[in-house]
């Protein structure tokens, strides 16, 4: 049941009893778990790195910044973590506001322990996940921010389908710097197939045809 | 109107200075020397049929003989019958003072007997009057605010057990020191408000007794003036102290009803104050379980998270044993106590309710004790009340701010003020707040204030609200230090 937890991810815990923050980070590190816990959500935020992998669960209530407002400030911050609700009464009106901003899960206190592994584990595949497309992404954009402007139009017409000859035509060159280029496009994009960089054309999200260049 | 004494009614004469009774019937100070000029209006026309009549007899008789005199007038009877001049100018002079002698004996016949007539109702009914409230015991009194005159009939006078002769300046405010601050605002309001006023307050009487009075009545203004007060005061001790002492039975099942209804409008906070410690007790149980289960074993670890899960079922029984005491069914126990601790205590118990509903608490208690007399539980069951009150006419709206202050006068009187930043109370409903099963919440008992005000008046002191001049109300409470109130 209990996945073998990744050495860097953490559980961001934020609980402004302390009791109850001393019991659930017992809890999670006999689970396992690497624990950073606070006893404010204002405590939390000034030590917040959003790059560190891993997911929050939160307290609802508590003095301050409550649960929902520490929510929405961290997705202000660009803090994309999967979060986890804990609340005292089980309240509709504060569960469908939660979830509705986008909170993965709202656990009913006292909280059973494979109840909360199993949202912590689910939490954090959905973490690692989204960093994974998060990271893919990065590089492609890297990569392609490595071409150069006539590289970029060559690669414009390339995922189009056109003929090296076409290109030379349409660009006003000889087909042999069309070729040089072509060649220079998938080395740097690194891919080996014209279907590949198609792929990551679409994953681009480019809306540029190759006469819109 | 009020613009003359109704002394044919009862026929006592204003009492100078007027300041002998105002302390007692909590008037205001402030009062205008300048007379009303338009106090006699209503008497100028008193004379209109006969003066018309006079007037137009007058002028009727002038210009025949006029007419008549100057051979003017050439009526077909007289030419039948010729006469001199002169002659016929007697006759006509003599006929017509004939005619006014005659219409005023008339009138002034009719004037007699309708006056003797309204004098007789005027006295029957003064007499009416006079036996009703005899019997009725109550004083009326009326206050010239702007010649500031006083009149009360005997009876007023003894209910208040004020002799009229005793200079004021010699005279103590007869008025409970607890129920002063209290009944004068309430007085303020409705005569600032132009509304008719319904108050009861209890007055120092000679040798130490202590009697409750209700004062109602209503003002004139003319030109937002102050004109005139009106009003009537009871003793209505008897039915204060049947509904404290003969309803006790019934007051003690309400306040249980009550406090059962509060816990309800608590139980989202308790939930909150019971499932902290469950919480952290189930988590260290679990922990401390799968602890055990791993090699090596972590015995420093284990032992302090059974160590917390003591702690913290220790904690639980804590608040059960509050929730216990405040449902519990018993008799009032009166025991000394510090008002400030106490309202810390409270405010503890509110603390993570108040939070919830957004709301900045702003204690202004004092470190010094406020020494009373009085059953804890049901002080602390007030004050909850007023908090949780509080709290609820600023739900909905941000920047809610409750500030909770003490202070005492002069030492004997302890004096707590609940203030809230929402939308107020409804002048029409001020009064209406404290009776039982009134509520302007939908799912309330209306119990709360009721039970409160109940609580307050056994311990001697007093509860009443005042919209407060910016934004929200207060409620204040004030209660006797050190010795147990007069009951």
């Amino acid at each position: 049941m209990i996945n073998e937890p990744q050495p860097n991810p953490k559980v961001f815990l934020v609980d402004d009893d302390p009791a109850v923050l001393v019991a659930l980070s017992r809890l999670l590190k006999s689970a396992g778990y690497t624990v950073s816990s606070f006893p404010s959500a204002r405590e939390f935020l000034d030590s917040d790195d959003p790059t560190v992998p891993g997911c929050a669960v939160l307290d609802i209530k508590m003095a301050e910044l409550d649960g929902l407002t520490l929510q929405q400030e961290m997705s202000s911050r660009g803090d994309l973590r999967p979060i986890i609700f804990l609340t005292g009464c089980d309240d509709a009106v504060t569960g469908v506001r939660a979830m509705k901003a986008g909170a993965l899960d709202y656990l009913v206190k006292p909280v059973d322990d494979t109840e909360l592994i199993t949202a912590i584990d689910h939490a954090m595949r959905i973490d690692e996940t989204s960093r994974r497309q998060h990271d893919d992404r990065e590089a492609l954009d890297q990569r392609y921010g490595a071409l150069t402007p006539r590289e970029r139009e060559v690669m414009a017409y390339v995922v189009e389908g056109y003929l090296n000859k076409q290109i030379a035509h349409e660009l006003g060159i000889v087909e042999k710097t069309v070729k040089v280029h072509r060649a220079r496009v998938m080395e740097k994009m690194n891919v080996r197939s014209v279907a590949a960089l198609v792929r990551m054309w679409e994953h681009l999200g480019l809306k540029q045809t190759a006469h819109g260049v | 109107m009020l613009s003359e004494a109704p002394s044919p009614i009862i026929g006592e004469p204003w009492l100078e200075p007027a300041d002998n009774l105002k302390s007692a019937l909590v008037l205001p100070v402030r009062a205008s020397t300048t007379p009303s000029p338009a106090s006699h209006a209503g008497t100028e026309h008193q004379n209109f049929p006969v003066e018309i009549a006079i007037a137009a007899i007058g002028i009727v008789t002038g210009a025949a003989a006029v007419i008549w005199g100057n051979d003017g007038f050439h009526a077909p009877s007289f030419q039948a019958a010729p006469a001199p001049a002169m002659g016929r100018a007697v006759i006509a002079s003599m006929a017509v003072f004939f005619i006014l002698i005659l219409t005023l004996a008339t009138i002034a016949l009719v004037e007699w007997s309708r006056n003797r007539k309204t004098s007789y109702l005027w006295q029957e009914r003064g007499r009416r009057l006079g036996r009703a409230i005899g019997a009725a015991d109550i004083g009326f009194w009326q206050w010239d605010s702007q010649a500031n005159r006083l009149w009360a009939n005997s009876g007023c006078r003894s209910i208040l057990g004020i002799d009229a002769k005793i200079p004021a300046v010699e005279l103590p405010d007869i008025v409970h020191p607890a129920d002063r601050a209290k009944a004068r605002a309430e007085m303020d309001s409705a005569l600032g408000g132009h509304q008719p006023f319904d108050i009861q307050y209890r007055i120092l009487a000679d040798e130490g007794e202590v009697r409750w009075i209700r004062s109602r009545g209503c003002g004139t203004w003319k030109n937002e003036t102050l004109q005139h007060v009106a009003g009537t005061v009871m003793n209505v001790s008897t039915q204060v102290n049947v509904g404290t002492a003969g309803g006790e039975e019934r007051t003690k099942s309400l306040m249980h009803l009550a406090r059962v209804g509060m816990m309800g409008e608590l139980s989202g906070a308790l939930a909150h104050e019971l499932n902290q410690p469950l919480t952290a007790i189930m988590s260290n149980a679990q922990a401390a379980f799968r602890m055990m289960k791993q090699e090596p074993l972590e015995t420093a670890e284990i032992q302090s998270a059974i160590s917390d899960i003591v702690k913290d079922t220790a904690r639980a029984g804590e608040v059960i044993r509050h929730l216990r005491a405040l449902l519990k069914h018993d008799q009032s126990r009166r025991e000394s106590m510090d008002l400030n601790q106490l309202l810390q205590d409270v405010l503890e118990l509110t603390h993570s309710d108040l939070i919830a509903r957004h709301i900045i608490v702003v204690p202004r208690i004092g470190s010094t004790e406020l020494k009373l007399l009085g059953d804890r539980v049901q002080l602390q069951q007030v004050f909850l009340n007023l908090i949780l009150n509080g709290a609820e006419a600023m739900s909905g709206k941000s920047g809610g701010v409750l500030v909770v202050s003490t202070d005492t006068v002069d030492g004997s009187v302890l004096h707590v003020a609940v203030s809230d930043n929402g939308p107020g109370i409804n002048p029409a409903l001020s009064e209406k707040l404290f009776e039982p099963f009134f509520s302007t919440k939908p799912q309330g008992l209306g119990l709360g204030l009721s039970i409160s005000r109940a609580i307050v008046t056994a311990h001697g002191g007093t509860l009443w609200a005042v919209n407060n001049p910016g934004h929200g109300a207060t409620f204040h409470v004030t209660l006797l230090a050190g010795a147990e109130g007069v009951s």
